[in-house]
């Protein structure tokens, strides 16, 4: 079994994810691929001690990337946004 | 802006700063919203990035840009609104530093200290009668034709001591690049007989010389010393072969009004009154110099006095830095002359503190004596330097534009020292 730190690999925070987070307290993860909501959704509420009430999942493709005559991939990650309940925070977002 | 002065020293005065809050917030956030526009964070276009982040990642840089701003500010009013003239750059300690806290900060600067004058009129000196005898005259003048002589053929026809001569000669050719003593033929050297630089180098060369008639041909030996430079020649010796060429001698103009022409004047009578003139005036620099030597030895024995060290500091730094030049005008390096910069700093500590003791007692009497210089003096003076100078008269009022207060503080020195001989008791001795 994954344990919750190994879900949840660490916090996104970019313009977008910034502002939703102020605007609707939406916060934005990166997390290991193979996981579900309902993990990624227990999985923060045990870490940071609030209440899920909705987790959207998509698969970021990586990007090409070449050196020289060779090309290669980055791989794939998943980006997880995670509605909070109204009035929960997580701490540790603000300032990456 | 709290100010708390304290002067631990006569010279020293240590400044207790206080920043109001308003002040430093008002700065820090001018920083924090200068940060905001400016940087690109990953995650962010630039300018976009919240200032919270902003906030965390460039503290220390805020903090650091606000101490650099304000630090000096506030000393240089803290400065001018107590009037203290500083003659170093304030050392700041004791620095605290809150974003949401008062500033607070201790400053030490060296200032020029108060002096309590004790005699300086009256002083004793002694003072040189300017007298130029005949007989200095004549050893210029001797000096003069010694340096217009012309080598002529010689009268006499054997080679006679300090007589020159032209010579061929075979023999090695000494390059030490080389081998030394591949044979090299030279024709028409001229070369003095017991001169020092020839014997150096070749050593016993010219006396075998002596005695030698004009188109006589002469093998001379020399051997090197052992303790030669050259090492591929050391304790060797060497076989010249000598013809003597020409024999000529030194003749020294005749002292009469075609010598005197020759100078620029019209007549003998002429060139000793010049020389006359020449050597009084040298003389009376002279006599100025020791007796401002004699009044400042005075003064520094009847003032003691405190100084700032950082004064004698930058008097040291001044002398050593005018020695090197004066050595770079003559093309040497202080490494070349095999001086080490901290004997030179040693050696012309005395002299430093001789002159930093003079400045500040000078600086005191002027200002007890009510001497200064007047805007008129100041344009006199430039214009004197206009007319004695090749160079232009822009270049002239721009260097007296430019170093405005060291002229005035020269001149006003010049001046008490004056106002110093006319009230000193002048003895007149030979």
């Amino acid at each position: 079994m994954q344990v919750d730190q190994t879900i949840i690999k660490k916090p996104l925070v970019t313009e977008r994810s910034t502002s939703q987070r102020t605007l609707e307290n939406k916060y934005t993860f990166k997390v290991a691929r193979n996981v579900s909501k309902i993990q990624i959704g227990k999985a923060i509420e045990r870490l940071f001690n609030v209440k899920v009430l909705k987790v959207h999942t998509m698969t970021v493709k990586g990007k090409k990337r070449r050196m020289g005559r060779y090309e290669g991939i980055r791989p794939d990650w998943k980006k997880a946004i995670v509605t909070l309940k109204k009035g929960d925070t997580i701490k540790s977002f603000e300032g990456a | 802006m709290k100010v708390n002065i304290s002067r631990p020293e006569s010279w020293k005065v240590v400044l207790d700063i206080e920043l109001p809050q308003d002040l430093v917030s008002q700065e820090v956030s001018g920083k924090f919203s200068k940060f905001q526009q400016s940087v690109s964070l990953p995650g962010f276009r630039k300018g976009k990035a919240p200032v919270e982040l902003v906030k965390q990642r460039f503290s220390q840089q805020a903090m650091r840009e606000t101490i650099e701003k304000l630090v000096p500010e506030a000393i240089e009013k803290a400065l001018s609104e107590n009037n203290i003239k500083a003659v170093n750059s304030p050392a700041v300690y004791d620095l605290e530093f809150d974003f949401e806290q008062p500033l607070k900060f201790k400053t030490s600067v060296e200032v020029k200290p108060k002096i309590n004058l004790g005699s300086y009129k009256r002083i004793k000196i002694k003072k040189k009668i300017v007298n130029v005898t005949n007989e200095e005259v004549n050893k210029q003048i001797e000096t003069l034709r010694e340096k217009s002589a012309r080598l002529v053929l010689a009268t006499h026809d054997s080679v006679q001591e300090s007589d020159f001569v032209v010579i061929d000669y075979e023999g090695p050719g000494l390059d030490a690049t080389k081998d030394p003593f591949k044979i090299e033929k030279k024709t028409n050297q001229l070369i003095k007989i017991g001169d020092e630089g020839a014997e150096k180098f070749l050593p016993g060369f010219t006396k075998p010389l002596i005695g030698a008639k004009s188109g006589e041909n002469i093998d001379v030996t020399v051997v090197f010393p052992e303790d030669h430079a050259n090492k591929k020649l050391a304790a060797k010796d060497a076989c010249f072969k000598v013809t003597v060429q020409e024999i000529k001698q030194k003749q020294l103009p005749e002292l009469n009004d075609d010598f005197a022409k020759e100078l620029g004047l019209d007549s003998i009578d002429k060139l000793k009154e010049r020389i006359n003139e020449n050597l009084t005036s040298q003389q009376e620099a002279d006599n100025k110099r020791s007796m401002e030597n004699q009044l400042i030895d005075e003064l520094i024995k009847n003032n003691a006095l405190e100084y700032p060290p950082s004064l004698v500091e930058q008097e040291i730094n001044y002398i050593v830095s005018k020695t090197k030049n004066y050595f770079s005008s003559q093309g040497l390096t202080t490494q070349q002359m095999g001086i080490k910069e901290e004997d030179l700093r040693t050696k012309c500590k005395d002299d430093a503190l001789r002159n930093v003791k003079t400045h500040l007692i000078l600086e005191a009497i002027s200002q007890k004596e009510n001497i200064d210089i007047s805007e008129d003096e100041f344009n006199q003076q430039m214009q004197d330097v206009i007319n004695q100078t090749k160079d232009s008269a822009d270049k002239v009022k721009d260097y007296f534009t430019n170093y405005r207060d060291t002229i005035i503080t020269q001149m006003k020195q010049e001046k008490t020292f004056k106002f110093l001989l006319d009230n000193a008791k002048i003895k007149d001795v030979k």
